[in-house]
């Protein structure tokens, strides 16, 4: 989230777009009825069915799964078209204004540079997506966005396409309904207004979620809604701490704190400080780089052996789940730890997790509940005697039987504490992992392939691994060895250490650690400042120059977030900028992140182009609208084949999977939990009248529902919440289902997520689990 | 932290400030004065519980959690009404937490949840049970089979001669239910072994 | 006359069950078997052990689709009807305005049951209703429900301050369209412990459109119940009681001297 739950009480318009708020974050709908009672806010829900959110939403619109580019680049373009946007706030605070190299072009569905490869796909020379410059490099600008190759009327001319009509027949949302969130939306384009957009799962689980993203983010920044209070790009977090999961780098591309991994290429700690971006705030890399390194290897680290670089590993290619899942079946992966996870029934085409996993020589589960990653060799129809896999179930502590910090989705690292010892011989993360690194680390003491990683690696918590010394390693240390205030004083000479810099700050002094800090705010908009702690350097609300007009004065005088009074900064909030200097100075960077210091109406950092482009899903019932290219054309084809062909017969209808108030993720925790499974009992699919007068079924029959990959068989709810949606002129249907259910725990039912396909994001991976094709018939 | 009750039940809204571990003497009875005329004060069934205060472990809102034990064992959860995001509310999945604990047999009495794993578990080749284990065995046997993994398929360099020190033959996946300290744990084991399959639920 | 009362504002209400599951929280309930009944609304009913639940209820009305929600739990009627035919006087109001049992009393006929305008009381070997959280109420706490809602769907306070800010909301949903709007509980049978703002029609949410006490079914379960009356209120001692009605019955006989 660039801004934060509390905050949605300061908004005008709340789009809520490829998210379920009600359902899936009940809570914050504390903050959007506030934003309405006391500000007369506007609630749009975008969805392809009414949910408990739209149910109280003052405008409902319909979509199809998997059309999300085509409505936002509708919505983007209606601003466009009757300059709805914040004119200002584009002019200085976007690359609108940079031009860009002439050759860049696009053509019936792809950018320049584009080049056949393999399953029919593409990959892109991204030459011509490209600033212009003069001599020295700097970045040519047009001010008054009139030069056809600036990036606003690059812009202008790539959205013309999506015009209402267009969008309508592609998504499904009928016109005058479409209208009517581009009226209301698009009203928030002007200052003293605010608009947030409030997503998640049903934004990224796409072949093209970044792009959808990047859509989301293009809009916001055209309505001048980034930076400012009741405004902002809001992912909402599906899970307790999956933002901070992200932040100290479990995931294969990243080290901690966003650092990139070393790849092959880069050769050693040379080639990769080479890859340091030359302006922007990531121009400080090498310190925060180092400073983990010295967190990690102490002593050892010295700039004569480049501070241990090379006792990290090098990524030699793409090894997300999809992928790495694929290195199992392919019989590269020998052995693997699971800690807390659940692909067995959560990831893509979930029934082939529990067969890869018999290819694993030994399998490590450690979870609170028994669940189905551990057990897949009891799966049903499963002959556990020909499966070899050795398999240890290790008990673990429940959350209030350890100390500890979790980051919500605002980034406020909140610590919670130990209430009770866990049960029996259940023992928390940090323990197990602790111990395991110590019979690791004793295994190697007697040698073994390259072990100097292992024992250098600084790893002292104590005997029983105590939670506040990780975090005070996290946090870092400054030169003088004292904790370290924040990461600005961080070095890349090695007289620093700091395990994340993002969280550097965090646990910065033992007494009153800001993340343990109780103090709710009584005035001001919400920033709640000293509670908890917010990365970066507790700023609630991300790029907060642009809360501002150029001169410091707010958009919003009502709801100032900083305003420059003639002769200082004052603050609501920590500045996203440097407040010593007069506002002119900082005008025109108000993106410190990113190398212009402006935001990217156009980026060429994305696979698919710089500006995003509709695609149809992997799965889809219909041809293309806007272009030759049917399907994401950078996307990785893991599994060729695996898909329905375009307007396949045996799968005639759209699936979609989502989630219940009920129950949680792949269910392990909550099927176990007698209460939820009373007011939730069992795995059900979701069709309209239409379809179910279609089939044949009333609610509360059985079902079988099947996808090219795998079928299951449960029960069915028909409800007008679902409609079949008029696309290109035909109604196409949607099957809805929740992917809750496995075989293990109280609850058990079907796995909707065996029918998912294991294909995902050109970007990011993340599989396309909202938009396939199925088909549904009466079981009987 | 641990706050006392009266703090939670009579000035709520307010700071609650440093760190006191106050256990309960006595609840605070004070009687409603209503028109309707006075109430009996009932006793609360939570008067004499401790109160730690934690964040709720299912989605990214974050709310706070007030968890009553007694005697070293959860009584009861419910919303922190001093937390600023959700100010004592919450949903039913948080509202069910206790649940995840503790379940109530058909006496109505708390036994711990009987789903819950409580013993190391052991699964062996071609076995159609689990076998209880101790700790001791399972992190050395793991510890075992980890070295012997890596040292049979750790790659120092690549065929270009540049140091990848990595073993792909070790795979990681890591939690968003899992604490920072926790996951950053992880982080470093897995790098220290040179494991570069390393994702989590964030990716799903 | 009640003199706290729970404001149901189903307009705010998402449908989160945070109500719903807190109850079995706070009162200690053991989950009820269930299954899936064809929508979200789960158990399908009041049950022994779950005595509060959210109704759903889905319109598919020209252009919109509407989905209703709303809690649903005892009323703690001004006049209760469950009271009046308690045959041993398990049943009274305390002076919240909360319908009590007493389950040392109770002899689980069944007759509250039956009067009951909104089918609430269940019975397992004795009632078991809503308690309007009493125990909370009365150590300066709300009810286990309204403190669970995120959205203030369910509030509970003065009944004259909750009753106005229900007219108020109502004013405003009629001014916003919502021309079925309308306040439910202040004025039905004599005014209820539970007052609700509306956006459609009662039955829309379930609920009766008049509820009454039935005449007949108080009739019918004045004559079941006759004889258990008298036994009750003169103390004779009957052989074909169980041995358990009869120790019932003397402690309520000695109740009833002490009184008297």
């Amino acid at each position: 989230m660039t801004n934060h739950w509390i905050d949605y009480k300061n908004s005008d318009v709340i789009m809520n777009f490829g998210g379920n708020t009600a359902e899936n974050h009940p809570i914050s709908m504390k903050w959007i009825q506030k934003a309405r009672e006391e500000r007369g806010a506007k609630l749009i829900v975008v969805d392809p069915r009414v949910t408990r959110t739209a149910a109280v939403a003052d405008l409902y619109a319909p979509i199809r799964p998997g059309t999300n580019i085509a409505f936002l680049s509708g919505l983007i373009n209606y601003a466009l078209e009757n300059e709805l946007y914040h004119k200002e706030y584009v002019l200085n605070y976007t690359n609108a204004s940079s031009l860009i190299d002439p050759g860049f072009g696009f053509n019936d569905g792809l950018f320049t540079g584009s080049k056949a490869a393999e399953n029919g796909q593409y990959t892109y020379d991204k030459a011509t997506w490209a600033y212009q410059t003069d001599a020295e490099g700097k970045t040519l600008k047009d001010e008054t966005l009139q030069d056809p190759n600036c990036v606003f009327q690059l812009m202008k001319k790539h959205y013309s396409r999506y015009d209402v009509k267009t969008v309508s027949e592609i998504t499904g949302c009928p016109e005058d309904k479409f209208r009517e969130v581009a009226e209301l939306f698009c009203s928030t384009g002007k200052a003293g207004k605010a608009g947030s957009i409030l997503y998640a799962m049903g934004v990224t689980q796409f072949t093209h979620g970044s792009q959808n993203v990047r859509s989301v983010a293009i809009l916001q920044l055209l309505l001048g809604n980034i930076g400012i209070a009741g405004g902002g790009v809001n992912a909402q977090r599906g899970q307790s701490n999956v933002q901070g999961a992200c932040d100290v780098g479990q995931l294969y591309h990243i080290l901690t704190g966003y650092m990139p991994m070393p790849k092959d290429a880069e050769k050693d700690f040379a080639g990769y400080n080479a890859t340091t971006p030359k302006s922007g705030y990531w121009t400080n890399r090498p310190k925060f780089l180092v400073s983990m390194l010295k967190a990690w290897y102490g002593n050892k680290a010295t700039s004569d052996n480049d501070f241990c670089f090379d006792y990290l590993p090098k990524l030699d290619k793409d090894r997300s789940h999809v992928a790495m899942y694929k290195y199992m079946a392919q019989g590269e992966i020998k052995g693997m730890f699971c800690f807390a996870d659940n692909p067995a029934v959560g990831g893509p085409t979930a029934y082939r997790k529990r067969e890869y996993a018999k290819k694993l020589d030994w399998l490590v589960v450690a979870d609170i509940f028994e669940n189905e990653t551990a057990a897949f060799w009891k799966a049903p129809g499963e002959n556990p005697e020909e499966i070899d896999t050795e398999v240890f179930l290790l008990p673990a502590a429940l959350h209030f039987e350890k100390d500890g910090t979790i980051t919500n989705s605002g980034r406020w690292i909140q610590w919670r504490y130990k209430a009770q010892e866990p049960l029996g011989d259940a023992k928390p993360d940090l323990w197990i992992v602790d111990r395991l690194f110590k019979a690791v680390r004793k295994a190697y003491e007697a040698g073994g392939k390259f072990p100097d990683p292992i024992l250098d690696m600084v790893w002292d918590y104590g005997d029983d691994a105590d939670a506040v010394k990780v975090a005070m390693e996290i946090n870092g240390y400054d030169a003088a060895g004292a904790l370290v205030e924040n990461f600005t004083k961080l070095a890349d000479d090695g007289s620093t250490s700091c395990g994340s810099w993002i969280y550097a700050g965090y646990y910065n002094n033992e007494s009153d650690p800001p993340c343990k800090r109780r103090e709710k705010e009584t005035e001001g908009i919400g920033s709640n400042s000293k509670w908890a702690f917010a990365w970066p350097v507790n700023r609630r609300i991300v790029y907060n120059r642009c809360s501002c007009d150029p001169e410091g004065k707010p958009w919003n005088p009502e709801l100032p977030v900083l305003w420059w009074d003639g002769s200082e900064w004052k603050r609501n909030d920590v500045p996203d900028f440097n407040a010593t200097v007069p506002p002119a100075d900082t005008a025109q960077k108000p993106f410190i992140m990113t190398p212009e210091l402006q935001a990217r109406l156009f980026s060429s950092s994305m696979a698919e182009g710089p500006f995003p482009e509709h695609y149809e899903p992997w799965e889809s019932p219909v041809a293309n609208k806007m272009s030759k290219i049917q399907f994401n054309p950078v996307s990785k084809v893991w599994y060729p084949g695996d898909n329905a062909e375009v307007g396949s017969s045996e799968f005639p209808y759209i699936a979609t999977s989502y989630r219940l108030t009920e129950h949680y993720q792949s269910g392990i925790m909550t099927r176990n939990m007698p209460w939820l499974n009373e007011v939730m009992p069992e795995m059900f699919v979701e069709i309209s009248p239409s379809l179910a007068g279609k089939i044949g079924v009333k609610s509360g029959d059985k079902v079988i529902v099947e996808s090219k990959r795998a079928q299951m068989e449960c029960k069915v709810a028909v409800t007008p919440r679902l409609k079949p949606l008029k696309v290109n002129g035909e109604e196409k249907e949607i099957v809805g289902m929740f992917f809750h259910w496995g075989f293990m725990g109280l609850s058990k039912g079907a796995s909707a997520n065996d029918l998912i396909p294991s294909i995902g994001d050109a970007n990011t991976t993340i599989p396309e689990y909202k938009a396939f094709l199925c088909n549904i018939r009466r079981v009987g | 932290m641990k706050i006392s009750r009266r703090s939670f039940l009579w000035i709520s809204g307010a700071a609650i400030t440093g760190s006191l571990a106050l256990k309960l003497g006595c609840a605070p009875k004070q009687p409603t004065t209503e028109p309707g005329g006075p109430v009996d004060v009932e006793d609360l069934r939570i008067q004499y519980a401790e109160t730690t205060t934690a964040i709720c472990p299912i989605c990214g809102v974050g709310c706070g959690i007030l968890v009553y034990t007694e005697n070293g064992k959860i009584v009861a959860t419910e919303g922190d009404p001093d937390h600023p995001i959700n100010e004592g509310a919450l949903c039913s999945k948080g509202s069910a937490l206790f649940n995840m604990y503790y379940t109530y047999n058909e006496k109505g009495e708390a036994v711990p949840n009987p789903q819950r794993m409580t013993k190391v578990l052991y699964r062996a080749p071609k076995s159609k049970d689990w076998e209880v284990k101790d700790w001791d065995w399972a992190l050395t046997t793991i510890a075992e089979r980890v070295k012997k993994t890596r040292d049979e398929y750790f790659q120092e360099k690549n065929k270009d001669g540049v140091t990848v020190n990595r073993c792909t033959a070790l795979a990681w996946l890591g939690s968003a239910m899992c604490n920072n300290e926790e996951n950053y744990l992880f982080q470093k084991f897995c790098r220290s072994l040179g494991i570069t399959n390393v994702d989590h639920c964030a990716r799903l | 006359m009640t003199t706290k009362v729970r404001l149901i504002d189903v307009t705010k209400c998402v449908g989160c069950k945070g109500c719903q599951v807190s109850c079995k929280n706070w009162n200690q309930l053991p989950a009820t078997p269930t299954e899936f009944s064809g929508s979200y609304e789960s158990p399908p009913d009041l049950f022994p052990d779950t005595w509060s639940r959210v109704r759903f209820n889905e319109y598919d009305d020209s252009d919109k689709v509407k989905f209703y929600f709303a809690f649903f739990s005892c009323m703690h009627c001004s006049e209760p009807a469950c009271m009046n035919i308690c045959p041993v006087k398990a049943i009274s109001k305390n002076s919240l305005g909360a319908v009590q049992v007493d389950r040392s009393v109770c002899i689980g006929c069944g007759a509250c049951k039956g009067v009951c305008p909104f089918s609430v009381p269940r019975i397992s070997n004795k009632m078991f209703k809503c308690t309007l959280c009493s125990d909370r109420i009365s150590n300066g706490m709300v009810t286990a429900c309204a403190k669970a809602c995120p959205t203030g769907a369910i509030s509970f306070g003065d009944a004259n301050d909750k009753i106005a800010e229900a007219e108020a909301r109502v004013t405003e949903l009629k001014n916003n369209g919502y021309a079925n709007a309308r306040v439910y509980g202040k004025d039905e049978l004599g005014g209820l412990g539970v007052v609700y703002v509306l956006a459609d029609t009662p039955d829309k949410y379930g609920l009766p459109a008049e509820p009454k006490v039935s005449l007949a079914d108080t009739y019918f379960w004045k004559v079941a119940l006759g004889p258990v009356r008298t036994l009750a209120t003169v103390g004779l001692a009957a052989g074909a009681l169980s041995g358990w009605l009869q120790m019932r019955k003397e402690e309520i006989r000695k109740e009833k001297e002490g009184k008297e």
